[in-house]
């Protein structure tokens, strides 16, 4: 019981006692040297925050953070001097400024990843160093700005006290902030880009409007700091923004606990005291800066905050998890799943499909219909081009040529992610899950693309967020319990057998309320037994007018559960119908059946 | 009874919070074709994956020809004579088919020279002809019966004494499943010893000369294939009823 109890007033506790600590600091330090280092701890906090959404989260590593910090700190520093603006409006403007800058370095992850987009983050920290030397006009060179004003609010000017309480404050509006972040679908839905983009796209997540997101937010919260930094120094100068700092900032978040709430701050706070401590090393205070650097990283590779956590899992009690009986079906599943199509209707229609990779032709003029509400399969020898013609449909593969139609709209040469928008929901042949997730996390982050609430209802934990969050985890729990799953719900998706993951793909799928459901070979690698419980799974999706088509060798499945078979060989249809037509049909038993088994032998109690 | 080529006593695999086996026990002994049939989550690829060094087991015993191995990494099992061919396959991409088989004998390169890698590729290349026609092609563009059929064959390249298969049949159609199996009762009665996880039960039983029935990370059953497909608890639970 502990548990929830800590879930549910952890943080407001945490804030409250790093706010009470904080209050009362300016009255325990000796001097005013001291209190400076604390306020520089809180604006370097505010940095590091905001970088471990875009790369604790997200996965996107800067080290271009100094240079958003400079462009904060530069905005105020001349906005404040030369044109007299107040407190308020200067650091609007570093702010908004600095969303700009960060929105502008998010472009390059349109085609750049990894430490490629690192170098160019690199970059952009470098081209403002050097602006703010060269354009003296603006920067005042080398010289840097100088006799900025003291921050005055509502008439009062800000004393070293006053300026760390404004300090506090801001560090624990950020504070709340990140973590409503974290914990809500944008949190889920960054880090579910981060650990698969392919698996994002297809529950309607676009993973470039993520990774924007994640670059303003840090962007925002280290222009602030940039600016706040100019109030408390009253003088900026290049020196301040170097390379080094972007380096810094990077190591706050990866010493802290990249990913954790409290990793940053605490990254931060070591960072900023250990140099202080370390000067009774005299010469060698870098050596032994570095060196306990190495160590800790090498003792904690997860940083100190998420070491800690793993450590502390180490005392959890082992559990024996077992999957319930599925599906589970009751009176409440018709809620569960629901789909506006008519049985009946066409769902998605394929016209002359075609797909060419250089000089083979995996698809070959495919021409389908797929009917509401029926489960229609697709049969073929492997490399028959079955898997692409799923890709093409599912907007993985634009089709060479040939056009698609789902629902009444034109599919053709829509993203993955759109597809998904429009009720196109599917599944993998070696699964993708996001692994480090939990198995509701995953669940949570397919209802992505019907919550309401949008990110100022998150950051600001308005009604809406708590009806949204409310809503969708009763249902997913409810569709982890429709599949057996709900002992699992807390377990990290990896952690479960192969053929769970499988059931915990469709689970996911489900949540987004789809119209179609892609399964690629969701029998793989399941008993006989689980393979009944699937089959009675399919055909009630598919009673719900939610139409399935199925990709699978289990040839007794098949023909079992099939309304209609498409039988696919080199690319093209060689023959489509219903199974008694296909069964008999001699080329489909030339390629595809072989000799072992002729489908003939479906007894009577498993056709039901 | 001689000494077992693979002993596994009370074998204890977590995975976070997840007991994924608790106190298997199974053995294979030289020459043996031995199955492994279960539902999912029933421990059988936990099983592997700790006798194959890829996961630590919390607690339990492994012993290969006679001397205890548990807690060695993969690679040192490899280099005892264990090959582990891993569910859901995973080729090396973005090599092609030959350069993937050359990666498989690296230890017999160590050993015995570049040279003796041409004798195992081409004997490679005599048991899955289709190996040697994609040969250049990168293995990442392989259908999925090729590169099942080219991690077998990587396995193979590091000469194991024991080659364990996890789900053969995984996303294979049923012509493929009718060229492999007899490969595999091939080796075997060429001596090599096979330890096979396989969720299509008929078949497993079909070519094994004993097998194991796990459920729940416990061994439920074991005894010999034939008598196994004739249990009415195994017929029932995974074989189906129309047989």
């Amino acid at each position: 019981m502990k548990l929830p109890l800590l879930k549910r007033f952890g943080f407001p506790v945490l804030v409250l006692v790093l706010g009470a600590v904080l209050y009362a600091l300016p009255h325990m330090v000796a001097n005013s040297y001291e209190l400076r280092v604390w306020m520089l701890l809180l604006i370097y906090a505010l940095v590091a925050l905001g970088l471990n959404i875009l790369t604790g989260l997200t996965g996107l590593v800067s080290l271009g953070q100094a240079g958003i910090f400079a462009v904060g700190a530069y905005a105020v520093a001349v906005l404040s001097t030369k044109f007299g603006m107040s407190f308020f409006a200067c650091m609007t403007v570093a702010i908004v400024l600095s969303a700009a800058l960060g929105a502008l370095l998010a472009y390059p992850t349109v085609r750049v990843r990894g430490v490629y987009l690192t170098v160019i983050t690199i970059a952009f920290g470098i081209i403002v160093e050097n602006v703010a030397i060269e354009w003296q006009s603006l920067t005042g060179g080398t010289g840097g700005i100088s006799s900025i004003p003291n921050a005055t609010i509502a008439g009062v000017k800000l004393d070293d006290h006053g300026y760390f309480y404004l300090l506090l404050v801001m560090f624990l509006v950020a504070f709340i902030f990140h973590y409503n972040v974290i914990k809500s679908r944008y949190g889920r839905a960054m880090r579910a880009v981060s650990q698969s983009e392919t698996a994002a796209r297809t529950v309607g997540i676009n993973p470039i409007v993520i990774r924007l997101m994640s670059f303003v937010i840090a962007a925002c919260f280290a222009g602030a700091a940039g600016g706040a930094y100019a109030y408390l120094n009253l003088y900026v100068n290049p020196d301040t923004f170097r390379f080094d700092d972007s380096v810094r900032f990077l190591l706050m978040v990866i010493l802290g606990g990249s990913g954790t709430i409290i990793g940053p701050v605490l990254g931060a706070g070591v960072l900023t005291f250990i140099p202080e401590i370390l000067q009774a090393f005299g010469a060698w205070q870098r050596f032994a800066y570095g060196a306990l650097l190495a160590l800790v990283m090498f003792g904690m590779p997860l940083g100190i905050v998420g070491t800690l956590n793993l450590w502390a899992r180490r005392f959890d009690k082992k559990v024996n998890r077992s999957s319930r009986p599925w599906p589970c079906i009751d009176q409440d599943t018709h809620a569960l799943l629901h789909s506006s199509a008519k049985a009946g209707d066409v769902c998605l229609s394929t016209d002359e499909l075609s797909m060419a990779f250089g000089g083979l032709i995996a698809n070959d003029r495919i021409s389908e219909s797929l009917k509401s509400g029926m489960v229609h399969s697709v049969i073929g020898p492997n490399g028959a081009g079955k898997s692409t013609f799923i890709n093409c449909i599912s907007g993985f593969y634009r089709p060479t040529s040939g056009g698609i139609t789902f629902m009444g709209q034109s599919a053709t040469g829509k993203s993955s992610h759109q597809l998904a928008r429009m009720g196109l929901a599917r599944t993998f042949q070696n699964t993708e899950l996001f692994g480090d997730m939990t198995v509701l996390e995953n669940v949570l982050v397919g209802a992505d693309s019907r919550y309401r609430s949008g990110l100022f209802a998150t950051l600001l934990r308005l009604p809406s967020f708590f009806a949204d969050e409310r809503r969708y985890e009763q249902e997913a729990i409810r569709l982890l319990q429709y599949v057996g799953l709900d002992d699992y719900a807390q377990e990290k998706a990896r952690n479960l057998p192969f053929g769970h993951q499988r059931r915990l793909e469709i689970a996911r799928a489900l949540a987004m309320s789809p119209t179609l459901l892609l399964l690629d070979e969701p029998a793989a690698g399941l008993t006989h037994g689980e393979i009944e419980d699937l089959m009675k799974l399919i055909r009630n999706i598919a009673s719900h007018q939610i139409t399935v088509l199925l990709v699978e060798h289990h040839v007794d499945m098949i023909m079992a559960i099939s309304d209609h078979v498409t039988v696919l060989d080199y690319g093209k249809v060689i023959a489509s119908g219903t199974v008694q037509q296909v069964r008999n049909d001699p080329a489909v038993i030339e390629a595809y059946f072989g000799t072992g088994g002729t489908p003939g032998k479906v007894s009577n109690e498993e056709a039901v | 009874m001689t000494v077992p080529l693979l002993k596994v006593e009370n074998l204890c695999v977590n995975y976070g919070h997840i007991e994924a086996t608790r106190g298997i026990s199974i053995e294979v002994g030289e020459g043996e074709f031995v199955g492994v049939i279960g539902s999912n989550g029933a421990g059988k690829s936990s099983t592997m994956k700790a006798v194959a060094g890829v996961i630590k087991p919390v607690s339990g015993t492994i012993q290969f020809a006679g001397k205890p191995v548990h807690g060695l990494q993969s690679h040192e099992m490899v280099r005892r004579g264990v090959a582990l061919v891993p569910e859901g396959r995973f080729v090396f991409a973005d090599q092609s088919t030959e350069e993937n088989l050359i990666l498989g004998g690296f230890v017999q390169a160590e050993r015995n020279g570049v040279g003796a890698i041409r004798e195992d590729i081409d004997r490679m290349y005599q048991l899955f002809p289709r190996l040697k026609e994609r040969r250049s092609q990168l293995a990442g563009s392989l259908s999925g019966g090729e590169q099942q059929m080219l991690v077998i064959a990587r396995g193979l390249m590091s000469r194991p004494r024991l080659l364990m298969i996890d789900e053969l049949s995984l996303g294979l159609a049923p012509k493929i499943l009718d060229f492999l199996f007899p490969v595999l009762v091939e080796l075997n009665r060429q001596g090599l010893s096979i330890l096979l996880v396989e969720q299509i039960a008929t078949r497993a039983l079909a070519v094994t000369t004993r097998a194991y029935v796990m459920e729940n990370g416990h061994v439920k059953l074991s005894g010999v294939s034939s008598q196994l497909a004739h249990d009415p608890a195994v017929m029932e639970a995974y074989l189906g009823k129309q047989h």
